[in-house]
């Protein structure tokens, strides 16, 4: 599947109608996302967990 | 008597002065503020509702109080002002989804400033649900910028900032997501605090992204803003992201001077992608800060490419979470552009969303581990100065790789952030730069800024409107 498919099949599961238009722009959004999630991975320390977010910001 | 004008522009806390020593009458205040927004808010959208019979009934309530020595602090008989995301009568969020909808209840900030005394002038516009870029094609007209009618005010708290700059209120409440509160206070030369997260209730607050929501007070000088934040600080048990932190005495450490104050910059994040004036004028006020007793250091950071790839994430994730009824069922209420950004938020994968929250906790321990050795990070506010308001939205402008806005890193940290001015563009649009401290440190914050400021003739600015 290119990534329109992709889009547009997530989309349709989530229930979500957009227009064709719309459909391309969020493709470009789509190719963004992943390349992020490239970016993400590259800073991602191993011994850093995530459980503990929300506690932390509270108690800090 | 004052005029309007002359009244308009005085500080919160000048003119907090006056009521207490009862030399201005909190209905003349009031009267003065409501003729200012009916002479000039035609022109520049700031307010979508006016309390007016409410406010003049509050203010000649605040009178008698303050005349029969009941006085209860800076707050007492001010006029003051939310941005419409705040739950108080009508709270239309900027959106034609609730244009009809009217709050039961006020929500606890609003709560607040009502027991300190606070005139509620009315409800200030925002970006669609604090995150959808307003054009003229929009249900909701935009705020315009008090310093150029044809540009945008920074968003989304866009009428907390034109309604100050324009001498529209005394002090604002905005929310900061990614920069709502910062953003407007570069464009119109205003003093915005995101205060640090779970300092602020954030109930009946609507919100845009659990986990990046922070509320705070805007206002034109920095004292005024440690005035309005003493007013609305406090553990709320109705957020959940409430902290049982006690609150200290915001305003504390103004009178103290920034010798051995430490303070990083991390230059790696803006140095090459911000506009030559911006960061001219930045590098203008870092030689103050110096000039004004603080040790001024170089700090690591991530890149902007790195912000933008953990934070977009998880905004678009939970704002989508939110809002996906009405995206599936009202597709076609929302501006273009927020449509657009909620559609994004579906395609995030659960764990790209918690590789980013992963990540962002990382960020948050590196940087509290550099703030063992600074006391506060300075850093522009944005690389880029407002945009014209459009006829028509361009798309998803907000993650724009060109799109440079440093604020979103305290969005992550939660750390304490203080934005204020630092000069004015070759146009004559003002630049800002922020301040970020240690969590729940608000009171150094302020310290550093207002020395700042009191240094400088920016806050002394205004528009000729």
């Amino acid at each position: 599947m290119d990534h329109k498919q992709i889009v547009t099949a997530r989309l349709a599961a989530a229930g979500v109608s957009l227009s064709d238009a719309e459909l391309e722009q969020l493709t470009s959004a789509y190719a963004s996302l992943l390349k992020w999630e490239t970016v993400v991975q590259g800073m991602l320390q191993a011994e850093t967990e995530p459980a503990l977010i929300f506690k932390a910001q509270v108690e800090d | 008597m004052a005029t309007s004008s002359q009244l308009a522009y005085l500080s919160l806390s000048e003119a907090a002065t006056f009521i207490a020593k009862r030399e201005l009458s909190p209905v003349e205040l009031t009267q003065a503020m409501l003729d200012r927004i009916s002479a000039l808010d035609p022109k520049l959208h700031s307010y979508y509702t006016v309390f007016s019979a409410e406010a003049l009934a509050a203010a000649k309530e605040a009178e008698a109080q303050v005349r029969s020595g009941n006085y209860r602090g800076p707050l007492h008989g001010m006029p003051l002002a939310v941005k419409d995301i705040y739950e108080s009568g009508p709270t239309t969020c900027g959106s034609k989804l609730r244009k009809d909808y009217v709050a039961q209840q006020d929500c606890t900030v609003v709560k607040k400033f009502k027991q300190a005394g606070g005139i509620m002038l009315g409800k200030l516009a925002t970006y669609e649900f604090a995150m959808g870029l307003p054009t003229l094609a929009s249900y909701f007209q935009p705020a315009r910028n008090p310093w150029n009618l044809e540009m945008d005010p920074g968003g989304s708290s866009s009428g907390s900032g034109a309604a100050l700059a324009a001498g529209l209120t005394f002090g604002a409440m905005g929310s900061d997501t990614g920069g709502s509160i910062r953003w407007p206070a570069f464009c119109c030369g205003i003093v915005g605090m995101k205060a640090t997260y779970g300092r602020v209730s954030r109930a009946g607050v609507f919100p845009l992204s659990w986990n990046l929501d922070h509320t705070g007070p805007m206002t034109r000088t920095v004292k005024d803003c440690a005035l309005m934040l003493q007013g609305c600080a406090g553990y709320d048990p109705s957020d959940p992201a409430s902290a049982k932190e006690p609150v200290p005495d915001f305003s504390a450490k103004l009178r103290q001077d920034l010798k051995g104050m430490r303070i990083g910059v991390p230059r790696k994040l803006f140095e090459d992608i911000c506009d030559k004036e911006i960061l001219a004028s930045f590098d203008k006020a870092v030689t103050q800060m110096a000039q004004l007793g603080a040790a001024v250091t170089e700090v690591d950071t991530i890149t902007f490419g790195e912000l933008w790839a953990v934070f977009w994430p998880l905004l678009f994730a939970d704002a989508a979470a939110y809002h996906l009824e009405d995206l599936k069922k009202r597709p076609g209420d929302y501006n273009p552009d927020l449509r657009m950004g909620l559609a994004t938020g579906v395609l995030v994968s659960a764990t790209a969303y918690l590789q980013s929250q992963r990540v962002r906790e990382q960020i948050r321990r590196q940087m509290l581990k550099q703030l063992e050795t600074v006391d506060l990070f300075m850093l522009p506010t944005t690389g880029i100065m407002p945009a014209r308001i459009r006829a028509q939205s361009p798309g998803m402008f907000l993650m724009a790789e060109d799109f440079y806005i440093y604020t979103p890193l305290h969005n992550l940290t939660g750390f304490p952030t203080l934005a204020l001015p630092c000069g004015f563009s070759g146009a004559g649009l003002p630049i800002g730069f922020q301040l970020a401290g240690k969590p729940f440190d608000e009171a150094t914050v302020f310290q550093a800024g207002y020395a700042y400021e009191q240094s400088t003739p920016w806050h002394k600015q205004h528009p000729a409107l």
